[in-house]
């Protein structure tokens, strides 16, 4: 097929645009050398067979990639109920910060993957579908594409997908990584508030519980941050989220201890002793509450405008007694 | 005309300001440093949040979405995910998006006149 492209191409721009067809033309080409993957301890083969499939009707592979993440997740949702939730009409397609955004909906936390096929895998071999990004075109044409990532052969290089109209698509896993690194390989796994990934990193997985406090659900966020606190018992913002989502659910005991926490893992976490001093103050431990308010003012930094209003407030309810 | 839109938008930025400023002053809520001081996610303004959150609404509306989804789904976001959003709507990658005709075109066309079959692209010196 190369041996036809024998342009007199004087202009750099012709070669480039060659370079890029025969890319994309070749893209139909067979599997490549294999990948090393022997020494990352993964089964040869894995296959997550019940995982269920949605042919996509036109245009919307967004809404059908995301019902079957969310049904493997066992929330029952169908991909006719998520077009009106994540698909873009005039762009003909799905963005990907709402795939992200819309999962919340359904009390599930879409977390996402370092950018490397070993945490794909890694995510199926404990039982966890992965959505991705493809670009199925190139990148000055783009064909942007979501399927869901089910299970792979290591012996024979392959990977296998649920994609648009076939229920078992398979890749080799150089083309597929060839067509998913140009979407950044972008890859997220649906996790439910009590369980996390298998790959997950604690900074990364916190923030993606932030957004549920945003939307003022509590509850979900709080059950979050306790997965968390147990994986990672010296996390500060667990603990620290522990706290507030206590807090905003009315449970001030459970509240204070988890600031008290926040504040034995890091003495001088500021917002910890401030909220610290206002749980103490709705308990009416004043004596308490001023030697933390104090401490936070003391402290100081971004939020000292609010550390003063909380000591000020300790203050003159002790001028009341 | 535009000068006006701008304007109208400090206008409401203001007014939006002044608005939380007296939310403020009540005592009502108690004094708590979000989670979010912790974690360090960066936290825009409310007010610039209000506007922003609006606008991702207004070009959500723009590109087909029914406005009460749209609602939704603003409603819905973090004010990260709303940043990415905003003004890019037409630019981000959309799964689902299919080979636009005009590019199959310029494919075919780009192909024929490297084989010298077409001359269109004067970039192409094609075979001759």
């Amino acid at each position: 097929m190369a041996r036809s492209f024998t342009p007199r191409a004087a202009n750099p721009i012709v070669g480039g645009l060659l370079f890029f067809l025969v890319l994309f033309l070749s893209a139909c080409a067979g599997p490549g050398p294999r990948i090393d993957y022997s020494s990352t301890g993964l089964p040869s083969t894995k296959e997550l067979v019940d995982t269920p499939f949605f042919p996509q009707q036109r245009y919307q592979c967004g809404p059908a990639a995301l019902s079957t993440v969310l049904n493997s997740s066992s929330k029952s949702v169908s991909p006719d109920t998520l077009v009106g939730q994540v698909y873009v009409p005039k762009r003909k397609g799905s963005l990907r910060t709402e795939m992200i955004s819309t999962t919340r909906r359904y009390e599930r936390i879409a977390y996402q993957l370092d950018p490397d096929l070993l945490s794909v895998l890694t995510e199926v071999v404990n039982g966890r579908p992965v959505l991705v990004m493809q670009n199925l075109g190139i990148r000055l044409i783009p064909k942007w594409h979501y399927a869901v990532v089910v299970g792979y052969d290591l012996n024979k290089s392959q990977i296998i997908l649920r994609s648009g109209l076939d229920k078992r698509k398979v890749y080799s896993l150089k083309l597929f990584d060839r067509t998913w690194r140009r979407s950044g390989r972008w890859a997220v796994v649906i996790v439910s508030t009590t369980e996390l990934p298998a790959t997950a990193n604690e900074h990364k997985y916190l923030k993606s519980i932030l957004p549920f406090e945003r939307t003022k659900n509590w509850e979900i966020a709080n059950q979050a941050y306790l997965t968390a606190s147990q994986k990672w018992s010296r996390s500060l913002g667990a603990h620290m989220g522990l706290g507030n989502t206590y807090y905003h659910l009315a449970e001030s005991s459970q509240a204070e201890k988890a600031y008290r926490k926040t504040i034995a893992l890091d003495q001088e976490h500021a917002p910890a002793h401030n909220n610290l001093a206002q749980v103490l103050l709705d308990k009416n431990k004043l004596d308490e509450a001023l030697l933390h308010a104090r401490r936070a003012v003391e402290l100081g930094g971004a939020y000292s405008v609010t550390y003063s209003k909380t000591l000020k407030d300790i203050e003159k309810r002790i001028g009341q007694n | 005309m535009n000068a006006f839109r701008r304007m109208s938008r400090w206008v409401s930025l203001l007014a939006i300001t002044a608005f939380l400023g007296l939310g403020l002053q009540m005592p009502a809520y108690a004094a708590i440093v979000d989670t979010d001081a912790t974690i360090g996610a960066e936290k825009a303004s409310q007010a610039h949040q209000l506007l922003a959150r609006q606008d991702v609404r207004d070009q959500l509306v723009k590109m087909g979405v029914n406005p009460d989804d749209a609602m939704d789904r603003i409603n819905n976001m973090s004010d990260q995910e709303i940043a990415a959003l905003n003004g890019k709507l037409d630019q981000l990658p959309a799964g689902g998006d299919v080979l636009s005709t005009v590019a199959l075109i310029f494919l075919v066309l780009l192909f024929t006149d490297i084989m010298g079959y077409t001359d269109i692209f004067p970039f192409v010196k094609g075979k001759k």
